[in-house]
C-alpha cells in the first residue's frame, strides 16, 4: 500500500492547479464560443421582415445548383436577403410539426412531389394569390400550377422519372418497360428496384403486373403488393439512397435497375454500356410551395413569380442538372440534346397523380413493409 | 492520454521469471499468447484494411467510388479545399464538439459525485434520465427535440445546440466515469484526509486524479458524438449550422461525392499526428 | 504538515456528501436534463399513449409481422455485435495495458482511434467498397485461388456485423482501458508468485477488477447497437432493417408519428432492461467483493 500513500501525496502537491486550470480553460472556452454564437446563430428567427426569405431545400448539389442559378440572382435583383436551410428531406413532416408548435421557419420550400401532395392535404400551405396566379400563367407549361389551376399550392419545377436502366455488358436481352422487367424467366438477369416511396414501388408493381396508367388509382393495394411479392426472389438491390443504386449499378451487382433517370444518367459515365428505356417510367413532380403560416410569404410568392419570368435561368439551371423544368415553350432556351434527356419529352412517361398517391402512402407503405421485411 | 503515471511500473521482465514453471502452465501460458496474438493480429488488420482502403481511395481522380482506382490525382483534395462549405462546416463542427465535450464534462463531473458519493435521494431515477439520450434511437429524440426547438424558436440557435450536444454526450460521462468512480473505494480520500488534507483538497488531489483516464475517456467520447453526430442536426440545425456530418449527409443525399475519403483521411491523418505525438512525448515511467 | 494534521481532528469522517451537498452538485445537470431530457421523453411518452388508443397503441405494432422481426433482428444482431466487440475489445485494450512493446501499442491505439475519426457516413461506404460484389474482399479472395466466383457479402446479415462492429470497436476498448489503467499489475505478479497460473491469476485477479468496466462497456456497446438505423440498411439492405429505420419511415414515408413513438418507447424498454441488468450485476459483483 506504499505506494497508494506517495500517490496521494503526489496528488495534492502537483495536480488540482492543473486540473483547475483545464476547468477554467474549458468555462471560458464555452462562454466565449457561446456569444459568438448566439450572434451568427439568429438567422431564421428574424420573422416578418419584408427584405428576408429563407429557402428550405435538399442540399447538396440540387441546392447548390439552385442558389447558383436563381438565388444570387434574385437576392441582387430584389434586395430580398435570401438565407437557405437544408432540413434534407421530410418536409412535410417537419412543417406539420412546425405548425403544431405554431413558429413556421421557412417561406418557400423545393420540395418533392410526395411533399408537397401531402402538404396540400393537410392544409399545410399556403393558396397562390389569385394576381400570382394571373401573372404565372402564360410563362409556365399547361398544368404546372398543382395540383390544379383551379386549387393552386404549388408550382412544379420538373421532377425526376423511375425508369428501367438495363446494362448491356451483363445480359443479352433488356427489359423494355415493366411488364418485361417483371418476366424474369424471359428477361433473366439480377435486378434492383427503387424502395425509397412506398407509391413509387407499388405503382411499379402495379404496371409490372399489367395495369394501365390510367388505372393506377386508387391503387389496387392487393395486387400491386402480390405482384412485387413474386418478383422480391429476383429482387437483390432494394435501393433507398441515390448512392446505393449508383453502387449497384456501377459495381454491376444487378444488371436491371428502375431508379431515378438523374441517377441513370449520372451511372452511365461509369457504365457506358447502360441503357435506358423510359416506357412505363413513372414522373414525380418537384413543387415551389409556401408553408401556410410562413413568415414572409409575400417575398416568397414574389420569387415565386420572379422564377417564373426567368426562362433562361431555368434552362441553365435543367442543362446543369438534367432535371425538369416547368417553363412554357422551353425548347426556345435548350439545346436539343438536353432536351432530348428531359424527362417530360418522353412518350411512355406517366406523370403520379401526387394527391391520390398521397391518401394512400399510408396503407401501402405498410403493405410494403410486410413485403419487403417479411 | 498520458495514463500510465497512475499506476506503478512493472519493471520488465519480472513478471514471469519469478513462477516456477511447470509443463501444464506453460502451455496454458503459450497457449493463452497465441491466441491472444491471433486476435490482435485479426483485430489490427479488420480495423486497419479500411482505413488504407479510404486513403487509397482519397487519391483517386474518379467522381464516383471505386476500387482501385482508375486514375490517381488530387481531385477529392482539391474539391475539399476549394470548397468554403466544406472548411466551414469543419470548423464549426470542431468548435462545437469541443464546447459541447467541455460542458458535457462541466455538468456530469460534479453530477458523479453527487450520484456515487452522496447520500442524495432518487440516484437510480438521476442515472436513468442521464443515460437516456444514449439509449433513445437518435430519430425519436431528434423528433422529441424538434417539438421543443420550434416551440422555444430554438433552431439555429447556437447556445441550445451546443446544449442539445453536452446533453448528448453526458452518458459517456455517467458511465465511464461512473464504472471508475464505482471502482475507487472512497476510503481513499478518506486515507488523504487522515494525511491532512481537506475534503476538496482529497477529492481533487486523490479521487479526481485517479479519475483522469476514465475523464479523458469521457471527453473524448463526448467530442467524439458531437463531431460525427447526423442525425438531430438534421432536425435541429438551421441556416447557420451546417456542421461536417450535415455537409456530408447533405451531400450523400443527391448522389455520392468521393471528396468524403479526402476529408476522412486528412481527420485521421490529423489524429494519427496528434496521437503520435503524445505518444512520443510521453516519457517511459 | 503538522498543523494540517491538527485541522483534520475537527471534522467528521464521513467518505460520502451530505444530501444538500449532493443536490448543489447535481443540481446543473438537472437543469440542463429537464429541459433536453425530461420534456422531450414526456412529450415522447404523451405521443405514444395518448389518442386514440392509450396503451393499445403498442397492440398495432405487436400486429405487425415486420415490426416484431426487426424488432428481433435489432436485438440479436446488437447481441453479436456486443459479444464481437466487447471480446476483441477486451483484448485489445488490455494489450494497450500490458504491452511494453512501443510499437505494438503504437499499432494498436491507432487501429482502433483512427477510425473514430473516419466519420459514419464514410465507414459504412469504406464497407461497401470493400464488401460489394466485385470489391477488395471478393477480389482478393478469387485473386489467391479461396473462391471461384464472388460470393453475396453486401447485403447480408454479415456486412451489418462487421460494419457495426468496426464502428462499435472504440466505444468498448477505451472505457475497459479506463478501467484496466486502475488495476495494479503487481497483483498478477502477486498470484502468481504463489502459484497461480498465468490463466488463474488473469481470471481470479484481473477479472474481478475489471469487470465493472467490462460490464459498462457491454452495456453502452449494446444499448448504442440497438439505436442503429443507416448501417443496417446500407450494408444489409432494405429487407433487414433495425427497428430504428422503420422509425424513420414511419416519421418522414408514412406519417404515423405515433407509431414511431410506441417503437421509440420499445426501443427504450429493451435498453432499460439490459441497463437495469448491468448495473444490478455490477452491484452485486461489488457486494460480493465487499464481503470479501
Amino acid at each position: 500500500m506504499s505506494s497508494q500513500r506517495t500517490h496521494a501525496r503526489r496528488g495534492m502537491r502537483g495536480r488540482p492547479g492543473t486540473l483547475t486550470a483545464l476547468m477554467v480553460g474549458a468555462l471560458v472556452a464555452t462562454f466565449a464560443s457561446a456569444c459568438g454564437g448566439s450572434d451568427s446563430g439568429s438567422g431564421s428567427g428574424s420573422g416578418g421582415d419584408p427584405k428576408s426569405l429563407v429557402i428550405a431545400g435538399w442540399g447538396g448539389s440540387f441546392t447548390a445548383a439552385n442558389k447558383e442559378a436563381f438565388y444570387d440572382q434574385f437576392e441582387k435583383e430584389t434586395g430580398i436577403k435570401v438565407t437557405i436551410a437544408t432540413p434534407g428531406g421530410g418536409f412535410a413532416a417537419k412543417v406539420a410539426a412546425q405548425r403544431a408548435g405554431n413558429n413556421i421557419e421557412w417561406d418557400l420550400l423545393e420540395a418533392p412531389g410526395g411533399d408537397t401532395s401531402k402538404l396540400v392535404l393537410d392544409g399545410n400551405l399556403e393558396k397562390f394569390p389569385a394576381s400570382l396566379v394571373q401573372a404565372v400563367t402564360p410563362l409556365v407549361a399547361d398544368g404546372a400550377l398543382r395540383p390544379s389551376p383551379a386549387e393552386p399550392y404549388y408550382l412544379d419545377h420538373g421532377g425526376t422519372v423511375n425508369l428501367i436502366g438495363c446494362n448491356t455488358k451483363l445480359v443479352k436481352k433488356c427489359p423494355t418497360n415493366p411488364r418485361e422487367f417483371f418476366d424474369v424467366k424471359s428477361f433473366p438477369g439480377t435486378r434492383g428496384i427503387t424502395a425509397n416511396n412506398p407509391i413509387f414501388t407499388s405503382l411499379f408493381g402495379l404496371a409490372g403486373d399489367g395495369v394501365q396508367p390510367q388505372q393506377y388509382f386508387p391503387a389496387d393495394v392487393d395486387r400491386a403488393m402480390n405482384s412485387l411479392k413474386r418478383i422480391k426472389p429476383n429482387v437483390s438491390v432494394w435501393a433507398t439512397t441515390p448512392a446505393q443504386m449508383q453502387q449497384a449499378i456501377v459495381d454491376g451487382e444487378v444488371a436491371i435497375m428502375q431508379a431515378p433517370n438523374t441517377v441513370l444518367i449520372s451511372a452511365m459515365k461509369s457504365v457506358p454500356e447502360l441503357k435506358l428505356y423510359w416506357e412505363g417510367g413513372l414522373l414525380f413532380d418537384e413543387g415551389w410551395c409556401v408553408p401556410k403560416g410562413a413568415k414572409n410569404k409575400e417575398a416568397a410568392f414574389k420569387f415565386i413569380q420572379w422564377y417564373a419570368e426567368k426562362r433562361e435561368l431555368q434552362a441553365k439551371f435543367t442543362t446543369k442538372l438534367g432535371a425538369g423544368t416547368a417553363g412554357r415553350d422551353m425548347q426556345k432556351y435548350l439545346s436539343p440534346e438536353v432536351l432530348k434527356n428531359l424527362p417530360i419529352n418522353k412518350t411512355g412517361v406517366t406523370l403520379v397523380d401526387g394527391m391520390a398517391g398521397a391518401k394512400q402512402q399510408q396503407e401501402l407503405g405498410k403493405r410494403l413493409r410486410e413485403i419487403l421485411v417479411g | 492520454m498520458t495514463t500510465d503515471t497512475l499506476t506503478p511500473s512493472v519493471p520488465a521482465g519480472t513478471e514471469r521469471r519469478s513462477v516456477p514453471d511447470t509443463a501444464g502452465r506453460r502451455v496454458l501460458t503459450h497457449g493463452l499468447r497465441a491466441v491472444d496474438l491471433v486476435v490482435r493480429a485479426v483485430a489490427v488488420l479488420f480495423l486497419g484494411v479500411p482505413i488504407v482502403c479510404v486513403v487509397v481511395l482519397s487519391f483517386s481522380n474518379a467522381e464516383v467510388l471505386q476500387f482501385p482506382p482508375e486514375e490517381w490525382g488530387l481531385r477529392q483534395y482539391r474539391s475539399f479545399f476549394g470548397s468554403d462549405t466544406w472548411i466551414d462546416a469543419m470548423v464549426l463542427s470542431f468548435k462545437l464538439a469541443t464546447v459541447s465535450a467541455a460542458i458535457s464534462l462541466l455538468i456530469g463531473i460534479p453530477a458523479v459525485f453527487a450520484l456515487y458519493r452522496s447520500r442524495l435521494p432518487l440516484k437510480g431515477l438521476f442515472q436513468a434520465i442521464g443515460l437516456s439520450p444514449l439509449v433513445i434511437p437518435g430519430v425519436a429524440y431528434a423528433v422529441a427535440l424538434y417539438t421543443l426547438f420550434v416551440q422555444f424558436r430554438l433552431t439555429s440557435n447556437m447556445v441550445a445546440l451546443v446544449l442539445t450536444y453536452a446533453v448528448h454526450g453526458l452518458p459517456f460521462v455517467l458511465l465511464i466515469l461512473g464504472s471508475a468512480m464505482a471502482r475507487l473505494p472512497a476510503e481513499t480520500e478518506l486515507v488523504a484526509m487522515t494525511l491532512g488534507a481537506s475534503r476538496p483538497r482529497a477529492m481533487v488531489g486523490i479521487t479526481l486524479r485517479l479519475l483522469l483516464p476514465a475523464i479523458g475517456a469521457s471527453y473524448i467520447f463526448a467530442f467524439i458524438t458531437s463531431f460525427d453526430e447526423a442525425v438531430l442536426i438534421n432536425f435541429l440545425g438551421g441556416p447557420g449550422t451546417v456542421t461536417l456530418p450535415k455537409a456530408i449527409f447533405d451531400n450523400v443525399k443527391t448522389g455520392l461525392d468521393p471528396n468524403i475519403t479526402a476529408i476522412a483521411t486528412l481527420l485521421m491523418a490529423g489524429t494519427g499526428v496528434v496521437g503520435s505525438l503524445a505518444f512520443m512525448l510521453r516519457r517511459k515511467v | 504538515m503538522r498543523q494540517m494534521r491538527r485541522r483534520t481532528r475537527t471534522r467528521g469522517w464521513q467518505s460520502t456528501f451530505s444530501g444538500p451537498t449532493g443536490l448543489a452538485l447535481i443540481a446543473p445537470f438537472l437543469a440542463v436534463a429537464a429541459v433536453f431530457i425530461v420534456y422531450p421523453f414526456v412529450e415522447l411518452l404523451r405521443t405514444a399513449f395518448g389518442e386514440p388508443n392509450g396503451f393499445g397503441n403498442v397492440g398495432d405494432f405487436l400486429k405487425s409481422p415486420a415490426a416484431r422481426r426487426t424488432l428481433w433482428t435489432t436485438c440479436f444482431t446488437s447481441l453479436i455485435v456486443t459479444v464481437i466487440v466487447v471480446g476483441l475489445g477486451a483484448v485489445l485494450a488490455w494489450s494497450l495495458r500490458t504491452t511494453r512493446s512501443r510499437l505494438t501499442r503504437m499499432v494498436i491505439a491507432m487501429a482502433v482511434f483512427v477510425p473514430l475519426w473516419m466519420g459514419a457516413v464514410m465507414k459504412i461506404y469504406a464497407f461497401t467498397v470493400l464488401l460489394e460484389r466485385f470489391g477488395v474482399v471478393n477480389r482478393t479472395l478469387t485473386s489467391i485461388g479461396l473462391i471461384d466466383e464472388p460470393v453475396q457479402l453486401l447485403r447480408t446479415q454479415f456486412a451489418v456485423v462487421a460494419g457495426m462492429t468496426y464502428q462499435m470497436l472504440p466505444y468498448a476498448v477505451l472505457p475497459m482501458y479506463a478501467v484496466y489503467v486502475t488495476i495494479d499489475l503487481n497483483l498478477i505478479q502477486a498470484a502468481e508468485s504463489m502459484g497461480a497460473s498465468r490463466v488463474r491469476a488473469l481470471r481470479d485477479v484481473v477479472t474481478p477488477l475489471a469487470l465493472p468496466g467490462l460490464l459498462a462497456s457491454t452495456v453502452i456497446v449494446y444499448v448504442i447497437c440497438i439505436g442503429y438505423y443507416l448501417t443496417p440498411v446500407l450494408l444489409g439492405g432494405a429487407t433487414a432493417p433495425f427497428t430504428a429505420s422503420l422509425i424513420a419511415d414511419d416519421i418522414f414515408n408514412l406519417f404515423q408519428p405515433q407509431q414511431a413513438a410506441v417503437s421509440s418507447v420499445l426501443l427504450l424498454i429493451v435498453a432499460g432492461i439490459v441497463i437495469l441488468g448491468g448495473l444490478r450485476l455490477v452491484g452485486r459483483e461489488r457486494m460480493r467483493r465487499a464481503l470479501g
